[in-house]
């Protein structure tokens, strides 16, 4: 419940801008942090201990990575190569099509790594050699089986679009460290090979647009028109800017008490300071030789998206509050040829994301950055098409998916699937479930993270069952 | 999930540890005292003598024989067994699963207000529950044979789309009893008794229907075995029909809702009071008086009013979203009577550019888009535009507030647009302004997202807009349950789902348009109706162009044609045949006359079909004794006349919600927060109004004055409340900070489609061509979205297509929000992605440029000319001296950096300024579209 003091709060911002903005705002005046002052007025929605994590890194591999694969093996697969899934373990299928195939075994080996002991196929090497770091969680649902309604519920709760994002919920919660960056950066595709459902993965719904993702590239203008987009001397940007300067200092000396004028000069000021950090920001020239190598920068198939990971990694060191990473397209979507498909889209993302982890660690920041890896759903563990060159169709049913540090139980192995990988049995995960468990350790409460809609107190959970799976919380 | 547990249990979550604790000791000493004996007492518990009594208590208040909140009655085992919307209440042997237990359990219920149950009595109704005997008992004596009433869902949901009313494959209708018994060309589908001779099941079990080439099209999927094991029961049973009686409103009392709920503020017809006597010579108009009394009494006073170039500009802004024209601001101006302010207002009112100004107000609250939305793919929506071109046509004519919801909520319904010889103009514009139905996203096209959940989500959608925007209401809460704040129950909602289902019948589903990903057997909701003479025409064309095809076909076949030749052949005739299924269609809706039957279902899923419902009214909004009667109407097609009377209804002049709610959006489009500052929630919910007389004054006056919009800007513009300055004085801020008492106007940041206008009319670049197809936009592979000019120059915001994923950066950049499904309600952000726009964006440098040139050819290069005429293209207003020389000091500190560059730096393309003086000018220029002065009106 709000207490008298957070009524004032929110009338003070109503009369100074408007609700949420004006308590940016009013953190940009104080030169407070963006964060705080929105966590006072979200207040109530902070759990009784510490968090455990301050930002997060999501590594959304939409596609749908094969769980039978990667993560979760099933011998019995081996075993029954070809022959029909028994149809009391497909008796969840929503379509006639989720049943339809052979079984097919992995044409991969799998072997446990670390002390944990957890079992990681060898198309993954470099993730194998951090599994001490992980939390697998191996009996991971979602409630659609096409990629659309299936991603939107993955990012916002709901499988169809309109609400926020799990991202912009945790910037409206929390806020951003460092005014001069927006709280949530996407970092897609920079060829513009966006994943399904497009910019709707980092949409804000009905929260404030400030709370959207921010899409930055590497290079010159990392972010929209945060540089001149013609030419223009940079003396003359700068006397033109002392021109708006000043012509908005006069304005606003006859508007006394209108601090929407403040927050405006203080959005050019901003504006400067953001083109230099941001630029910093997304630049990775002053990075040791050593660090390029680990995120495998300058190798041919990892080049591009180690780039990505490491600038991840420097979004997170700047206060980013919330940074995903999206794979080109729809790389997991392995429907045919797996043995080259799935490879391949390994190959691309296994070294890097291996060195974000690594990385983190190593500079002390992965105790307080969770890192939460995974797709919309995983793969059915039947043959799709013809058999030489068989892929696998979407499995909403059971899928793995895992977090890594930011208060995550390190080196665990959670739920499972049955006995041929088609559906989740044991210690059941669902997408709100998966939400939940993030905020949680984000020291938010899912319950009372709310905004109020029109008198509908929405949230990220909205009204679905949820509990947070405190197993896999160290 | 019961949301009402989840939510409460939230709020209540301490204080339901504290119960839980007790529960637990409670039962430690229940199990420790009952050791011995425990199975002879406790099955000695009976409904009669031990809960009852605890329910009559604790529970009679809303769940008993007078009142049934959720449908819900505790009097009896029989009730309590059957339960409310949300399924029984208890299940014989497992508390766990029995909602009563549950929500006592967890202090869900008694509601917020009330203290909950002791330990003690959820002990009881716990161990009554789990003893199970006299619910077992019950169970007995009820039949639990399957009825006509479980198998008519089934029939819908499995069956209707092949046979039914669209289809009626093998001659099989099953839609009803007396048709399912008919039975079809190839023999009995129904035998009574015999499954094995019913076609129906044997079919079914051979996996013939439904055909697998159907199958995952269209909503089609096999029928689950306990489906087939339900209608074979039946069958064995006799496949007797059952007489169905449709839940509607009637004379008899209601039970869901009390009339005590009924005479909440908003739920009552407003009547206007006369306005308060205020000796004052700043009072005007009767909204003056409302509002300074008000202020009086907190000892505040209104403000004085604002200057004459203040007023221009902010009327102007307000009226057509952009700044006055020089002869309006210089009549305006330098005119002394009275009459003046008047004479401004109606030439505003007149421009064709207030009809696009509060067009795109409409828009927000339709949720216009030209795209449907919900997939990726997001389809461009071709004949959107028509209905966008209809409601800012409406708003220019300023069609009547009522007729303007009832062409648009039930146009096909007002004209019999099947006669193709009374089709004239007037015919088509009432089916386009149906379109206001189709505006929310509509994925169905595709079949991944055609089940029938998906197409649910477009009903509830368009229910959820036309309650929240014409309403008031969240009605959309009741889908799943009763309303938790509002006498809403649940039955309610699903009868405004019937009034709707003559056109939107998830079980007689049309696609939005034709698709590839479609059932082959799809219909489209898209009309071709046309005026007889453009009939002709069309057909004319259209016979030519099929004889060039033709033509083209036979020459294809002739032998001797170069590779070459052939290419260029076979592309004509794609691009041919790609105009011949190019004829006008209209985006309607429109009433079928067959509309399936409407079951409440049980938390919003449409696979636990409920009570059957007919069409209806809020009940709280009506005496609750008054039958909801549609007419069905004898056109050329039948129609259900459903949506009709419910227009009719929603605008009749005693409606308590639709006049005050269009009062107060465009009262909050003029002064930031309406007098209900929740505009989209009039209920228990939303906050109360801050001047409710004035409220209720206005909307009676607006009814009498027949419902005109432009006489309600007139009566607000003209009050010396609106015409107030927005100066900020410390009074304002110790005694009235939020403005909730209108101490002054308030200062305002331009829209995002004023934004964009108003640079492009300060340019000199604004198209002021009206209407038609969309402009185009272009998707940089950065994700910069911009719309593309035609000769140079570009059309008004309203007319650039809004394609959901495509949406021009400037307008998301300056609040224009996802249309999911509308908006009512646009915040006015300040975030830095604002200024890093107008800074660097090419478009905005470009259009300073040609704002440069402008100057310069009215000025020459006299700078203090240029300066001085800048500001009054730009800001309606000279630079005050302190300006005047800041802008100086900037142009002549601009040319000399540049001077000392030497090469001058590299100038846009689409100008082609070359000289250090020009270029210097339109920095200046770009400066100042930059500035505060431009962005906000005071």
């Amino acid at each position: 419940m709000l207490t008298d003091h957070h009524t004032a709060r929110r009338s003070f911002f109503r009369s100074t801008t408007d609700g949420v903005f004006g308590a940016a705002l009013a953190s940009l005046l104080s030169d407070d942090v963006y964060g705080r002052s929105l966590e006072s007025s979200h207040g109530s929605a902070q759990t009784d201990f510490v968090p455990r994590a301050k930002a997060v890194i999501h590594l959304c591999m939409q596609g749908g990575p094969s769980q039978v694969d990667l993560f979760d093996p099933k011998p019995a697969l081996r075993r029954h190569d070809g022959q029909e899934p028994p149809r009391e373990l497909t008796q969840n299928a929503v379509f006639e099509n989720d049943r339809r195939g052979q079984l097919m075994q992995s044409p991969w080996k799998f072997r446990q790594h670390g002390r944990s002991g957890a079992w990681v196929s060898e198309v993954l090497p470099h993730i194998a050699r951090e599994v001490d770091e992980l939390s697998i969680v191996r009996s991971m649902y979602n409630v659609h089986s096409n990629h659309e309604p299936a991603i939107f519920k993955l990012v916002s709760g709901q499988t169809f679009p309109g609400h926020p994002t799990f991202g912009s919920w945790i910037s409206y919660a929390l806020g951003s460290e460092n005014q001069n960056l927006p709280s949530y950066v996407v970092l897609a595709d920079p060829n513009g090979r966006l994943p399904t459902n497009g910019v709707s993965n980092w949409m804000s719904g009905y929260l404030p647009p400030v709370h959207q993702g921010t899409r930055m590239r590497a290079g010159d203008s990392p972010v929209l028109n945060l540089k001149p987009d013609f030419d223009e001397l940079p003396a003359v940007t700068a006397a033109k800017r002392d021109l708006i300067s000043r012509l908005d200092r006069i304005h606003r000396k006859s508007r006394p008490g209108q601090p929407v004028l403040d927050a405006r000069l203080s959005n050019y000021e901003m504006a400067a300071r953001m083109q230099l950090e941001a630029t910093q920001a997304l630049s990775t020239t002053d990075e040791t030789e050593a660090t390029q190598k680990m995120y495998g920068i300058g190798n041919k198939p990892t080049d591009e998206f180690g780039q990505r990971c490491l600038l991840a990694r420097r979004l997170i060191e700047r206060g980013v509050r919330f940074v995903q990473l999206f794979p080109r397209g729809q790389a997991w979507d392995n429907h045919s040829n797996i043995r080259t498909s799935l490879k391949s889209i390994c190959d691309i993302t296994d070294q890097p994301v291996a060195a974000l982890v690594k990385d983190l660690r190593d500079r002390g920041l992965l105790d307080s950055t969770l890192i939460v890896w995974g797709g919309e759903f995983g793969r059915l563990p039947m043959s799709q098409g013809d058999l030489r060159k068989a892929g696998r169709d979407h499995g909403p049913y059971g899928f793995t998916s895992w977090m890594a540090g930011g208060g995550a139980k390190p080196g665990m192995v959670y739920g499972s699937t049955d006995e041929i990988g088609y559906a989740s049995v044991e210690n059941q995960v669902s997408i709100q479930d998966w939400h939940a468990t993030i905020l949680h350790l984000l020291g938010l409460r899912h319950e009372e993270l709310v905004f109020n809609r029109n008198g509908l107190g929405e949230r990220l959970t909205h009204q679905f069952e949820t509990r947070v799976v405190h197993d896999i919380i160290a | 999930m019961w949301c009402r547990t989840i939510t409460t249990r939230s709020r209540y979550s301490l204080h339901v540890l504290h119960v839980l604790h007790a529960v637990i000791r409670s039962c430690c000493v229940v199990v420790i005292f009952f050791a011995g004996e425990i199975s002879s007492d406790a099955s000695e518990l009976t409904f009669e003598r031990d809960v009852r009594p605890i329910l009559a208590a604790r529970c009679d208040k809303c769940h008993g024989a007078r009142s049934r909140k959720a449908n819900l009655s505790l009097v009896d085992v029989a009730a309590v067994k059957q339960g409310g919307e949300s399924g029984p209440a208890a299940v014989a042997g497992a508390p766990d699963k029995s909602l009563l237990f549950d929500v006592i359990n967890s202090g869900a219920m008694p509601p917020d207000d009330e203290p909950p149950l002791t330990a003690e009595q959820i002990g009881v109704v716990r161990r009554w529950i789990d003893s199970g005997t006299d619910l077992v008992a019950h169970e007995s004596e009820q039949s639990s044979e399957v009825t006509y009433a479980d198998i008519v869902p089934l029939m819908l949901r499995r069956c209707v789309m092949c046979h039914g009313p669209e289809y009626q494959f093998g001659g099989v209708d099953l839609r009803e009893h007396s048709l399912m018994l008919r039975g079809g060309e190839n023999g009995a589908v129904f035998v009574a008794g015999k499954p094995d001779e019913s076609l129906m099941v044997t079919r079914v079990l051979k996996q013939l229907c439904p055909p697998k080439a159907d199958i995952g099209e269209s909503g089609i999927e096999p029928m689950t075995s306990a489906e087939l094991d339900r209608l074979t029961r039946w069958i064995v049973a006799g496949a007797k029909p059952l007489l169905l009686a449709e839940d509607v409103a009637t004379e008899e009392p209601d039970a869901l809702v009390t009339d005590a709920e009924r005479k909440f503020w908003s739920f009552v017809t407003p009547v206007k009071t006369p306005p308060p006597t205020v000796t004052s010579e700043e009072v005007r108009t009767e909204i003056d008086a409302f509002v300074l009394a008000k202020l009086n009494n907190a000892g505040l006073t209104l403000s004085v009013e604002a200057d004459r170039t203040t007023l221009a500009r902010r009327a102007a802004f307000a009226l057509t979203g952009l700044p006055p024209s020089d002869t309006l601001l210089k009549e305006f101006t330098e005119s002394e009577g009275g009459g003046a302010w008047s004479e401004l207002i109606d030439h505003l009112l007149r421009s064709p550019r207030y009809g696009e100004k509060w067009g795109r107000f409409w828009l927000d609250l339709a949720g216009y888009s030209d795209s449907e939305g919900k997939r990726n793919a997001d389809s461009v929506r071709p004949f959107a535009w028509k209905y966008r071109d209809w409601v800012i046509t409406a708003f220019q004519d300023d069609m009547p507030y009522n007729e303007f919801l009832v062409e648009q909520l039930a146009g096909d319904e007002l004209v019999d647009w099947a006669d193709e010889s009374s089709v004239n103009n007037d015919v088509i514009r009432k089916l386009t302004a149906t379109g206001f139905l189709r505006m929310v996203p509509d994925g169905t096209a595709a079949d991944p997202v055609n089940r029938f959940s998906d197409r649910m989500e477009v009903i509830t959608d368009a229910i959820d807009v036309v309650s929240r925007s014409l309403m008031g209401l969240t009605m959309n809460c009741a889908r799943c349950h009763s309303h938790k704040y509002d006498p809403i129950p649940q039955r309610d909602y699903y009868r405004l789902v019937a009034v709707f289902k003559g056109a939107y019948d998830e079980y007689d589903w049309m696609t939005p348009h034709a698709f590839n990903n479609q059932w082959k057997n799809s219909k489209q909701r898209l009309l071709e109706v046309l005026c007889p003479d453009e009939r002709i025409e069309i057909k004319q064309q259209q016979q030519q162009t099929q004889q060039r095809i033709d033509k083209i076909t036979a020459e294809l076949k002739q032998k001797g044609l170069s590779g070459d030749e052939k290419k260029q052949l076979r592309a004509e005739q794609t691009q041919l045949t790609t105009k011949l299924q190019q004829s006008p269609k209209i985006r309607a809706l429109w009433d079928r006359g067959r509309p399936s039957p409407t079951f409440v279902y049980r938390r919003g899923d449409e696979t636990q079909p409920s009570t059957l419902v007919g069409p209806g009214v809020p009940s709280m909004l009506t005496d609750g004794r008054t039958p909801f009667q549609p007419v069905a109407l004898q056109h050329s097609t039948p129609k259900t006349g459903r949506r009709l009377a419910f227009a009719r209804w929603l605008t009749s002049e005693d409606h308590p919600l639709t006049a005050r709610v269009i009062v107060n959006r465009i009262w909050q489009q003029h002064f930031g927060l309406g007098l209900v500052e929740s505009i989209d929630n009039f209920g228990n919910q939303g906050t109360p109004p801050s001047h409710p007389q004035l409220l209720d004054w206005l909307a009676v006056d607006f009814v009498e004055h027949g419902w005109s919009i432009k006489r309600l800007h007139r009566q607000i513009v003209t009050s010396a409340v609106w015409m107030q300055s927005s100066a900020i004085t410390d009074d304002h801020r110790s005694m009235d900070p939020d403005n909730r008492l209108l101490s002054r106007m308030p200062m305002r940041r331009l829209s995002a489609e004023e934004v964009r206008d108003t640079m492009l009319l300060v340019a000199g670049r604004l198209s002021e061509t009206p209407f038609g197809e969309p402009d185009a936009v272009e998707v940089r592979n950065d994700g910069l979205v911009t719309s593309k000019p035609v000769d140079g120059q570009w059309r008004r915001s309203i007319y650039v297509r809004q394609r959901r994923k495509e949406m021009p950066t400037i307008f998301e950049t300056f609040d224009l929000p996802q249309m999911t499904p509308n908006c009512t309600d646009r915040t006015a952000s300040t975030v830095v992605t604002q200024s890093l726009h107008l800074l660097n964006n090419r478009m905005v440098y470009d259009l300073a440029h040609a704002f440069a040139r402008r100057v310069q050819n009215a000025a020459g290069d006299d700078r203090p000319r240029q300066v001085t005429l800048a500001f009054e293209i730009a800001l309606n207003r000279q630079p005050s001296d302190e300006e005047r020389q800041a802008s100086l000091y900037a142009l002549h500190s601009i040319e000399q950096e540049l001077s000392a560059a030497g090469t001058p730096q590299s100038e846009p393309d689409s100008v082609g300024d070359v000289d250090t003086q020009t270029i210097a000018l339109a920095e200046f220029c770009h400066g100042l579209l930059n500035s505060a002065s431009l962005l906000y009106v005071d």
